[in-house]
């Protein structure tokens, strides 16, 4: 049998009696939580700058990799212990090193520098490993 | 690789191309100085300047670590030994052997002593000493004739150091000195 206005009436306000009951004793759902707000999107730095970051090259690269030698020789002469053969070949490798890092005014200049650079990681690497 | 990674090898290289010998190249890289500072209650003691000992030392050692990056460690009180920004106040005893064991823990490799007078214990200072192992320098502050500028020679010869005698009435002077046994850090690994 459907309810009457009044009896809708008088049921919504004894739901709304309950549930106001059941709040204040702690029963029931509690109310959610307002929601934090969102942090603001942020983008991650571009790897390289279109127009302003250098292209990497190989003669860039093997000048970090020979600083990175000259690093490992360093600890492993520390560790081992430094002969007077060591010396002396250090001595040869300051030399080859001097070439490669030079001055390069002309294009036989620059080859020669990229020879000696490369003969300086080879022997670097000769005398560390 | 970027080119500050680049630029930092170049900068390396040519830093590395001005060592002299592979002994200098080996120590530039691999050095790890450590400067002990003698903080017992004789440094005190004033100076001509009218200021005391420890005061004239914490101005040298500040001085010095504007251009060398050395960490320092000072020693006193009853066995006390530790790392410090700032000289601090003098007070207490002459812990050497604790500040050496001190040196040997923190994996230094190079010790530099400043200090004024003899030491709590000789035999336990050598037997630190011996324990560690590598170089030791020592700046007396003192006369020169008496037991601690023996004790001084004493510790360096035995750690293959040296030893200097040194006045804090000429901390410039003194200044200078240290600095000559330290890189200025910018090498070492």
């Amino acid at each position: 049998m459907a309810m009457t206005p009044q009896q809708r009436s008088d049921a919504a306000r004894k739901a709304a009696a309950t549930k106001a009951a059941n709040r204040a004793n702690g029963i029931g759902p509690t109310p959610k939580a307002p929601r934090a707000p969102r942090a603001p999107r942020t983008t991650a730095a571009p790897a390289w700058v279109p127009g302003a970051t250098p292209r990497p090259t190989s003669q860039g690269q093997r000048l970090v990799v020979l600083a990175a030698l000259e690093d490992f020789y360093a600890v492993r002469m520390n560790e081992i212990g430094i002969t007077q053969d060591a010396r002396d070949a250090f001595e040869r490798y300051q030399k080859i090193k001097a070439l490669a890092l030079g001055p390069t005014s002309s294009a036989a200049a620059q080859t020669e520098a990229d020879s000696a650079l490369r003969m300086a990681a080879i022997t670097l690497v000769k005398l560390s490993f | 690789m970027s080119t500050d990674m680049v630029k930092a090898a170049a900068d390396k290289l040519a830093k590395s191309a001005g060592r002299s010998s592979l002994d200098d190249f080996v120590n530039a890289k691999t050095r790890r100085s450590l400067l002990l500072v003698d903080c017992s209650s004789s440094m005190n003691g004033y100076i001509h300047t009218g200021e005391t000992k420890i005061a004239a030392l914490r101005n040298v050692v500040s001085d010095l670590r504007k251009t060398h990056a050395v960490p320092v460690a000072a020693f006193s009180g009853s066995n006390e030994v530790a790392l410090v920004d700032s000289v601090p106040a003098a007070r207490g005893m002459t812990p050497l052997h604790k500040a050496i064991q001190f040196g040997t823990e923190q994996g230094a490799n190079h010790l530099i002593v400043v200090t004024d007078g003899q030491p709590d214990s000789e035999p336990l200072a050598f037997a630190a000493a011996r324990e560690f192992g590598r170089p030791v320098d020592v700046f007396y502050i003192g006369d020169g004739n008496d037991r601690g500028a023996a004790f001084s020679r004493e510790l360096a010869a035995l750690t293959g150091g040296t030893a200097n005698l040194a006045s804090m009435d000429k901390p410039k002077e003194l200044q200078s000195k240290i600095a000559g046994f330290l890189s200025d850090g910018t090498e070492t690994l």
